[in-house]
C-alpha cells in the first residue's frame, strides 16, 4: 500500500534546461518521484517527495534543487 | 569537497572503536595483496539475536558499533564486488545474513554507529568518508575492478560522481533493502523499480512503534503524579489509600492512550482516513474517549463534567501528540509537510492541555 502525505508542500525544483536525462535521479529516489521522458527528467509524483536530497546531491549537472530538512 | 577530504585525512583523534561486538563473528583471515583481511561469518549467533532485540527496544543503541575497514564474506578474490555499509552492528548483521553464500568484500565506513539512512541524513554516511576509507584501506590494490556498490539509502549523503573523481571508483547504488542484494548482483547490478522503493509495511511500522512505546511510556509517571496531586486536593472526603487507588485507576486510560498513540496509530496508519498524522490520531482519540466516558466507573472517574472533560482533553492530547511524534519515524513524509502539520497541531494541543489542567485545578477550589 502506498501512503501519501500532504500535497504541495515539498520544496523541490528541476531546471530542465540543465538536465541531460542520465536517469541518476530516478535511481536514487526512494519514492519514484521522477521519470525520464524524451531525455529529460520530469517530476512525475512531486507530492511523494520526502525532501531527502538524494537527487539533488547526485545529479551530476546540478539540475535539481531540494531544500532538504534536518534530521 | 577537497577541504572536507583533507580534513578527514588530518583528523588525528579518529575514534578507536572496540571490536567486542564483532570478534565472535571472525572465522579466520584471507590472504590478499594488501595483507590479511578478517573473514566474518554469515551466521547469526545468540549474541547477535539478543543484541538485535535489545537495540530494537532502545537499549544500547549508541554503542552498537563495529570497527571500520575491510572485511571478507565468503571467499572473495580480486574480482569480487565491494559493498559499502555503515558501522552500525545491526546493519552489518542484516547484510551478512542477506548475502550468505556470496563472495564479497565489505567496506565498513564510520557512521558513528548509525544506520545508513539516518547517517546519510546526518552527513556521516558521506562522500568524504567513503573516499577516506577507500584510500586508507588501499582498495585499489585489493581489487582489479573499479566499482563500488553503495546502499541506495545512503544517497542523500553521497555525491557518487565525486567518488569517481577522487578515487577512480564508480559508485553504483544498490537496492534499498539488503534482502535484494543477491537479486541485484544477479541482475547485472541493475536495481528494479521495486528494489528502489522504500516501503513502510506493517512490520516496518511495528518495529519503530515498539521503540516509540518504550520512549513514551515515561510520560505515564508524570500523568500519574498530576492526577494524584489533583485527587489529593479535590477529593478531601477520602482517606489517603483511597485517593491513591483512585489516582491509579484514573491513570489506566492514559496507559491505554499511550499504547494507542505509539502502537495503534502507526499500525493502522494506512487504514485511518486523512493525511495528517495528528488527525489520524484524533480519530482514535475520539473513539477511546467515548469508551472511557461510557465506562467511567471502571476507571473510577467521578461523575463531574469538569473532571470528565479534563480527561477527554488529556487523553486526546496524549494520543494526538504521539501520533504527531510518529511523523519522525515514518518514511514517507517531507520536512516541509511535517513542519506544516506541527505548526497547525501544537497550538491546539497547548490549548487543550491547558484547559484540561485548568478544569482539574478548578475542581480543587469549587
Ligand atoms: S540526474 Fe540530473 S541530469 Fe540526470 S536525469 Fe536527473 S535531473 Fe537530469
Ligand atoms: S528529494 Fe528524495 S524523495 Fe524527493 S525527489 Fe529527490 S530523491 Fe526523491
Amino acid at each position: 500500500m502506498t501512503m501519501t502525505y500532504l500535497r504541495n508542500v515539498a520544496k523541490i525544483s528541476l531546471k530542465t534546461e540543465k538536465c541531460i536525462g542520465c536517469g541518476i535521479c530516478v535511481n536514487v529516489c526512494p519514492h519514484e518521484v521522477f521519470i525520464v521522458n524524451n531525455r529529460k527528467a520530469v517530476l512525475k509524483y512531486k507530492d511523494n517527495c520526502i525532501e531527502c536530497g538524494a537527487c539533488d546531491k547526485n545529479c551530476p549537472f546540478k539540475a535539481i534543487e531540494v531544500k532538504a530538512g534536518v534530521g | 569537497m577537497e577541504d572536507k577530504i583533507i580534513k578527514k585525512f588530518n583528523n588525528k583523534n579518529e575514534e578507536s572503536i572496540s571490536d567486542d561486538k564483532i570478534l565472535h563473528l571472525v572465522s579466520g583471515t584471507i590472504d590478499s595483496s594488501i595483507g590479511e583481511i578478517k573473514k566474518i561469518t554469515e551466521e547469526w549467533l545468540m549474541k547477535d539475536t539478543l543484541g538485535a532485540i535489545s537495540v530494537r527496544l532502545g537499549f544500547g543503541r549508541d554503542t552498537y558499533k563495529v570497527p571500520t575497514g575491510l572485511y571478507a564474506l565468503g571467499n572473495p578474490n580480486s574480482d569480487s564486488p565491494v559493498l559499502v555499509t555503515a558501522n552500525y552492528k545491526l546493519t552489518l548483521d542484516y547484510v551478512r545474513r542477506d548475502i550468505n553464500g556470496l563472495d564479497v568484500w565489505i567496506l565498513i565506513i564510520d557512521t558513528k554507529g548509525v544506520n545508513v539512512w539516518c547517517a546519510a541524513g546526518k552527513g556521516t554516511f558521506s562522500t568524504e568518508e567513503i573516499i577516506y576509507q577507500i584510500k586508507k584501506c588501499k582498495l585499489e590494490k585489493l581489487v582489479n575492478h573499479r566499482e563500488l556498490i553503495l546502499p541506495q539509502l545512503g544517497a542523500p549523503g553521497v555525491e557518487a560522481y565525486q567518488i569517481l573523481k577522487y578515487t577512480g571508483f564508480t559508485a553504483h547504488y544498490g537496492p534499498v533493502s539488503s534482502k535484494d542484494i543477491k537479486a541485484y548482483l544477479k541482475n547485472n547490478k541493475k536495481a528494479t523499480t521495486e528494489m528502489r522503493k522504500v516501503n513502510f509495511n506493517t512490520v516496518d511500522r511495528l518495529t519503530v512503534a515498539v521503540l516509540e512505546l518504550v520512549h513514551s511510556i515515561k510520560l505515564l509517571s508524570y500523568i500519574f503524579l498530576l492526577i494524584l496531586i489533583t485527587t489529593i486536593f479535590s477529593e478531601v472526603s477520602f482517606n489517603g489509600y483511597s485517593k491513591f487507588l483512585i489516582a491509579l485507576n484514573n491513570t489506566i486510560p492514559y496507559l491505554v492512550a499511550i499504547i494507542i498513540g505509539s502502537i495503534f496509530v502507526p499500525l493502522l496508519l494506512p487504514f485511518i482516513p486523512f493525511k495528517m498524522f495528528s488527525v489520524k490520531a484524533l480519530v482514535l482519540a475520539v473513539l477511546w474517549s467515548f469508551v472511557v466516558i461510557r465506562y467511567k466507573e471502571v476507571f473510577m472517574y467521578i461523575n463531574d463534567w469538569r473532571v470528565l472533560t479534563a480527561h477527554v482533553l488529556g487523553l486526546t492530547s496524549v494520543i494526538v501528540y504521539l501520533g504527531l511524534n510518529f511523523t519522525g519515524s515514518s518514511t514517507y513524509v517531507s520536512f516541509s509537510g511535517v513542519y506544516k502539520e506541527t505548526i497547525l497541531t501544537i497550538p491546539v494541543l497547548v490549548v487543550a492541555i491547558f484547559m484540561s489542567l485548568a478544569l482539574l485545578v478548578s475542581k480543587i477550589f469549587i
